[in-house]
């Protein structure tokens, strides 16, 4: 009975429990979208010639690595210059009676133009996953796995701190540089700032009452950052003291990043709602939010007064940033999940839903500006 | 029918995990123990009532096997006497079943839990919060801190001791309910369940997040101490145990109105086997001193009931 019981328990816990693989948000640069997918591979795409259908790749098209895999990829790719800086995980070995490989973390350095890579892949010394999009500022590129901070110098790749910073718990925001300050949220409730030239802390992390996964965004010197207590918080970028008498309370969780337009700050949250605040006093801006009926966990786009968000069960919403009222005449149906951050470039919104395709949609219209791209490797001719 | 899974079994067991988690310190290795002891005893008439159906048929595999030779090719004959039989044991075919299909959804459900509470990647923590209630106490304590002695309970074993505590467990709990039959079919299945289905869940908790193989570790050893309870060292021991006595609770009874048949004439070996669900083996044992069964006198050297040689 205890054998029939157990193999029943792990084979419907197998059914229900497909393994994740991760696929990332999107970085546009150079006219080009860059993108981590669920195979284990970073694409390099080009809008024009997507929208003409040509066959994947083009000329100035690539993805890598080529002839393998990585691990599951959740870091989006971070463009500075010429170079594509990926986070991502690799392992070998495994199999069915060793169980998963083990990986490791390491950071890969790829030609923009053509997905070489420019130097050997670096090696984090951690099995943790890297989750949060690494950031830089002139000479020192940052990197979060698992709960550390690593800061490896860009010409060198030698670290460039006495130590890897670490938090207390696992940091899966995006690290954002301003100021030469580093900016992160951790899943140990805290939000950091660490000094990039030494990674000494600048003021004691700031505590919140729930986990910190969504990434900060600075604007005007203020912190605005989400979290799963429920609570938008904005905080002093110099002091690390809050600047609202008291956190704005959205009710479920705060996951993506938020966006700042014009004395406003718009975040989304769990609860499928919408909220815009005044950056200065953190009072709601719109008389109710706007209310999708799923969750919403990814970062929306603001385009020219137009706030898109996408909920996690594939509808799209066009809504007006001064009022929150929507401005498609329908949300678009992806027919997919989507999680990962929504990326605006021009009038154009790139969306990576669960289907791993890449979905662009016109911002002021919602219509379909190219159809769907599926991130997958060319079957060879 | 998702929705009403997760509503009776997912979200009360997930939560009070939680809960229980912030009671013990933060603690999800001691959180997993407490939790999963705290189910298998909450099922333990169950289990009970189970192990005690199981001895029964174990009583009667002797008359049924004679029915099979008697009517073997009588399938209708055969079927109505075994009905008879049951109904002479006050058993019924399918009673094993209920306890099993009471419990498998509950183990069902412990096992998924776990999974979703250990929630190591952003699609594992989204989905968990799916089934968390508005209590603002869980939503506090997500994500579950990971560490536990020297392990990560998200991830497999680096040093390979649980699979082989995963495996030992199961085959120590197999071993003592496994009930030697004098079919040899019988014989070879139970050897084969003894070795193939440890070995197997050994190797699965390779690759298996370490939470859910202490889940199966201490399950298992809740299991043992169920067994023992009922049954002593069942099929593990060879030999009855100096100084281990008759468990408390009383050995099955043969039905009413047939225990003066039982008694007369018939070898003592057989009326010991009716009361424990036990066949001795044809070679005698030499009792280790003590009472190996409650109400009997301890054997001596020179005792006629032990010849050797």
């Amino acid at each position: 009975m205890v054998v029939s019981i157990a193999l029943a328990s792990v084979l419907l816990a197998g059914c229900a429990a497909a393994p994740t693989r991760g696929g990332t948000g999107l970085a546009v640069a150079a006219g080009k979208v860059y993108v981590g997918s669920a195979d284990g591979r970073i694409y390099a795409i080009s809008p024009a010639s997507r929208k003409e259908g040509v066959d994947f790749p083009s000329s100035g098209e690539w993805f890598f690595p080529p002839d393998t895999e990585l691990g599951p990829l959740y870091a989006a790719p971070y463009i500075e210059g010429e170079t594509v800086y990926l986070a991502a995980m690799f392992g070998q070995g495994g199999g069915f009676f060793l169980g998963s490989p083990r990986l490791s973390a390491y950071v890969y350095f790829l030609d923009a133009a053509t997905g070489q890579k420019r130097r050997d892949a670096i090696p984090l010394e951690t099995s943790e996953l890297a989750i949060g999009s690494p950031a830089s500022d002139r000479e020192t590129l940052f990197v979060a796995a698992g709960k550390h901070i690593f800061a490896i110098g860009k010409a060198t790749g030698k670290p460039r701190w006495q130590r890897p910073f670490e938090a207390e718990g696992k940091i899966w925001s995006d690290l954002v540089v301003s100021e030469n300050t580093l900016y992160f949220g951790s899943l140990d409730h805290k939000v950091y700032a660490l000094n990039t030239l030494t990674g000494e802390q600048r003021w004691p992390p700031f505590v919140a009452e729930g986990a910190v996964a969504a990434t900060p965004l600075i604007a005007n010197g203020i912190v605005y950052i989400g979290s799963f207590d429920g609570n938008l918080y904005a905080i002093d970028a110099a002091s690390g003291k809050a600047v609202w008498p008291r956190p704005f309370q959205g009710g479920g969780w705060f996951w993506g990043k938020a966006v700042e337009r014009e004395g406003k700050v718009y975040a989304a949250n769990l609860d499928g709602k919408v909220h815009a605040v005044d950056a200065r006093s953190g009072q709601p801006v719109w008389a109710q939010p706007f209310v999708a009926p799923a969750a919403i966990r990814s970062s929306p786009a603001m385009v020219d007064g137009t706030l898109v968000v996408a909920s996690v069960d594939g509808h799209v919403y066009g809504l007006d940033a001064d009022t929150g009222r929507e401005r498609w005449t329908a949300p678009y149906i992806l027919g997919n999940e989507v999680v990962a951050d929504l990326t605006a470039f021009g009038n154009a919104v790139y969306i990576r839903a669960k289907d791993n395709a890449i979905h662009v949609l016109a911002a002021d219209t919602g219509g379909l500006l190219w159809k769907p791209f599926p991130l997958k490797v060319p079957s060879k001719k | 029918m998702t929705e009403l899974w997760n509503l009776l079994f997912i979200k009360p067991m997930l939560n009070s995990l939680i809960v229980l988690y912030d009671a013990l310190f933060h603690n999800f290795g001691i959180a997993i123990v407490i939790f999963t002891v705290v189910v298998r005893l909450a099922m333990t008439p169950l289990t009970l009532k189970q192990i005690r159906s199981s001895q029964k048929m174990a009583t009667m595999q002797p008359k049924l096997q004679e029915l099979q030779k008697k009517y073997g090719k009588d399938k209708q004959r055969l079927s109505q006497e075994t009905m008879k039989v049951y109904k002479e044991y006050g058993m019924n075919p399918l009673g094993c079943l209920g306890p099993m299909v009471i419990q498998m959804p509950i183990w069902i459900a412990l096992y998924s839990v776990i999974l979703k509470a250990l929630a190591a990647t952003p699609d594992d923590l989204l989905n968990l919060n799916k089934f968390l209630y508005s209590w603002p106490i869980v939503h506090q304590l997500v994500p579950l801190k990971e560490s536990f002695l020297w392990l990560n309970l998200s991830r497999p074993d680096p040093l390979y001791l649980l699979p082989i505590l995963v495996g030992g467990s199961m085959w120590v709990q197999q071993k003592m309910t496994i009930m030697p039959g004098a079919d040899p079919r019988q014989q070879s299945m139970n050897k084969m369940m003894l070795w193939m289905m440890p070995g197997m869940f050994g190797v699965f908790t390779l690759g298996f997040a370490s939470g859910l193989a202490i889940f199966w570790i201490v399950s298992n050893v809740v299991g043992i101490a169920t067994q023992y309870f009922v049954t002593g060292w069942g099929g593990l021991s060879k030999t009855p145990l100096a100084g281990v006595s008759k468990p408390s609770v009383p050995a099955l009874q043969a039905p009413a109105g047939r225990e003066k048949r039982i008694t007369d004439g018939e070898p003592r070996e057989s009326k010991r086997a009716r009361r424990t669900g036990v066949q001795r083996q044809d070679s005698r044992r030499s009792d280790q001193g003590g009472a190996g069964k409650a109400g009997r006198k301890p054997r001596r050297d020179g005792d006629n009931r032990t010849q050797k040689g």
